[in-house]
């Protein structure tokens, strides 16, 4: 399956790999795929995206708390002020500690099923089209299409449908 | 900060939801293993021994090395 497919799709699986270390998390997801394709300019999700407003930025405004993150809503919940606790720490240990003292992302970074939804998902679109390549366009439409899926769900509370992800993609591909 | 806790912020460490209360744990967790990581490493900064960050903790001493041992040795 990968060999057809395109750079700038095989670009995105990586990309993820990426974006979910730098967040912290300890599985890839439909969400770190999708964060992947709008950080790439020149790929046609990102066109299509930013065809519809919506760029790398603007999704991890809306995107999930990062696993590596302290939950301060929860916190909250018990009485703690992770803001003041914050600013305790770091008056002892300097800036950042708090954030410095999570543990480790290991090495690997597994594929969650989810994320293989997607890739199952983006072979069935691109064998509809009848298309040989898999661009990230495909790949863009197929989490538009799983909605209950964290980068799906992501998309729509961005404002961003199945049926117009797939319009702009073709848009962009016809330009 | 107790005293701006609202009864309905009480609630949730006992909270009848185990999803809420679950929640809070994990936080309360992820929280208390950062702190512990960082005054680890500054007692072993201080020179404290493996023996004593034990006792503090109040946990076996090879408890202590097997979590930090790599880390602030």
């Amino acid at each position: 399956m990968f060999e057809r497919f395109a750079k700038d799709a095989r670009d995105a699986v990586t990309g993820a790999q990426a974006v979910a270390r730098t967040r912290g998390d300890v599985r890839i997801t439909s969400e770190h795929l999708l964060l992947a394709l709008a950080d790439a300019p020149s790929s046609v999700a990102a066109h299509a995206l930013g065809t519809l407003g919506v760029d790398g930025t603007a999704l991890r405004a809306q995107a999930g708390r990062p696993d590596g993150a302290l939950d301060a809503d929860a916190l909250a919940a018990v009485g703690i002020d992770l803001q003041a606790v914050r600013t305790q720490v770091e008056g002892t240990f300097g800036r950042g500690a708090l954030d410095r003292a999570a543990p480790a992302t290991g090495k690997h970074i597994p594929f969650s099923t989810d994320a293989k939804k997607v890739l199952e998902q983006t072979l069935r679109v691109a064998v509809a089209e009848k298309s040989r390549r898999i661009d990230s366009g495909h790949l863009l439409v197929a989490i538009s299409q799983l909605d209950r899926s964290p980068g799906g769900s992501l998309l729509t509370r961005a404002g961003v449908a199945a049926d117009a992800a797939r319009s702009a993609v073709e848009r962009c591909r016809a330009a | 900060m107790l005293t701006s806790m609202s009864s309905e912020l009480l609630t949730t460490a006992a909270s009848a939801a185990p999803g809420d209360g679950l929640r809070a744990v994990r936080a309360l967790h992820e929280l208390a293993d950062r702190l512990e990581a960082l005054h680890v490493e500054r007692a072993r900064g201080l020179g404290w021994s493996w023996q004593q960050v034990a006792d503090a903790l109040g946990v076996s001493r090879q408890a202590v090395h097997k979590k930090y041992g790599k880390r602030f040795d």
